[in-house]
């Protein structure tokens, strides 16, 4: 009884001291990339082609929302280029310490084995914290092991991202989901 | 000369045989519940889940999927083609319910799962309140990019509630 007492008291000192000593440490391994170029990750790969931005969303052909703040539309194609399913359903963007998680649901993108499928994410930010924008994708699970996730920098700088905010005044309309074959 | 502790020793390897044995067992049932086992049936021969025999009497590959009512056929997304599982299931267990958790398996175990159509077919997609003993005819639709059509293994009947062998079923021909 005792002995049993003494094993668990110490496997809760070493989950605690291990949590405690290690409470920012990634749990996940980053995979960097830039626009415009494929990023391989877990079975598949990821590619942003295109940043839009706006303050007025239009959507199925009707004004839908406006905002105070910036819309930013993130042009994402996953392809499952493994014999795997890619799953890349969680998705935000990264400002320094700023997240910004998706404005709808269909941030992310999944495919199945031999087909990419393209999508709009998008995220509404406030306009002053922009700088160096990074849209940041990986997989929602309940239980994980040690997991991957892709970083692309969308070309929005410090030295840029008055620019951005200028052309930021007006519509803008996410493009809707397409999948196809990949070729 | 020294006594060894043998009480504290004895403890120490029972604690140590302990902790083996759960990781024994924890790889163990991980192996059999997280890595996908199949189990390949002869052509023509069914497969049994959730208390129900399943035979695949065809597999067709098709670029247009007709409407039981007429109008527009349902395309597949560019490069890929459907295709089209006819099954044939026979309850044999009432106290299981058969879920049609079928998935189609091709090459290096790339698995589709069966695909949203939007036409109206004449053969229904999933029977329920199967009667037993009473054979009844469905079918899967799955869509594959079109260059894996001629690599296809099988149909897998999954069923999630058991650690047993994923039974793959093929055609007769």
């Amino acid at each position: 009884m005792l002995g049993a007492l003494a094993a668990i008291t110490l496997v809760a000192v070493s989950a605690v001291g291990l949590r405690v000593s290690d409470p920012d440490e990634k749990k996940f391994e980053v995979i960097n990339g830039v626009i415009g170029k494929p990023v391989k990750v877990n079975d598949g790969e990821v590619t942003v082609t295109q940043v839009k931005v706006g303050t007025i969303l239009k959507q199925y052909g009707e004004i839908q929302d406006s905002t105070d703040g910036m819309f930013v539309a993130v042009s994402v194609t996953g392809a499952a280029v493994g014999p795997k399913r890619l799953e890349l359903n969680a998705a935000r963007l990264l400002s320094g310490d700023v997240r910004y998680e998706g404005y709808q649901l269909s941030a992310g993108v999944n495919s199945d084995p031999g087909f990419q499928t393209s999508v709009d994410g998008l995220f509404e930010v406030d306009p002053a914290q922009i700088d160096d924008l990074t849209l940041e994708m990986g997989s929602n699970e309940i239980l994980h092991g040690y997991q991957q996730r892709v970083r692309i920098k969308l070309g929005v700088t410090r030295a840029n991202a008055e620019e951005w905010r200028a052309v930021a005044e007006g519509v803008i309309e996410p493009a809707t989901m397409t999948t196809r074959a990949i070729p | 000369m020294r006594v060894l502790p043998l009480r504290p020793i004895l403890f120490a390897l029972a604690a140590f045989a302990a902790v083996l044995i759960y990781l024994i067992w924890w790889v163990s049932y991980a192996g059999i519940h997280y890595i996908p086992r199949y189990s390949l049936r002869p052509p023509g021969a069914s497969g049994e889940v959730q208390g129900t025999s399943v035979r695949l009497l065809s597999m067709i590959r098709s670029d247009q999927l007709a409407p039981v009512e007429g109008g527009q056929p349902g395309i597949p997304e560019p490069g890929a083609a459907w295709i089209v599982a006819e099954l044939e299931a026979v309850r044999h267990d009432p106290t299981k319910e058969f879920l049609c958790g079928t998935e189609l398996i091709g090459p290096e175990q790339r698995l589709w799962s069966t695909a949203s159509v939007r036409v109206t077919r004449s053969t229904p997609s999933c029977p329920l309140d199967l009667s037993v003993g009473q054979p009844v005819r469905f079918e899967s639709i799955f869509m594959v990019p079109a260059r894996y059509v001629d690599q296809l293994s099988g149909i897998a009947l999954r069923d999630d509630s058991t650690a047993a062998r994923t039974p793959v079923i093929r055609p007769s021909f």
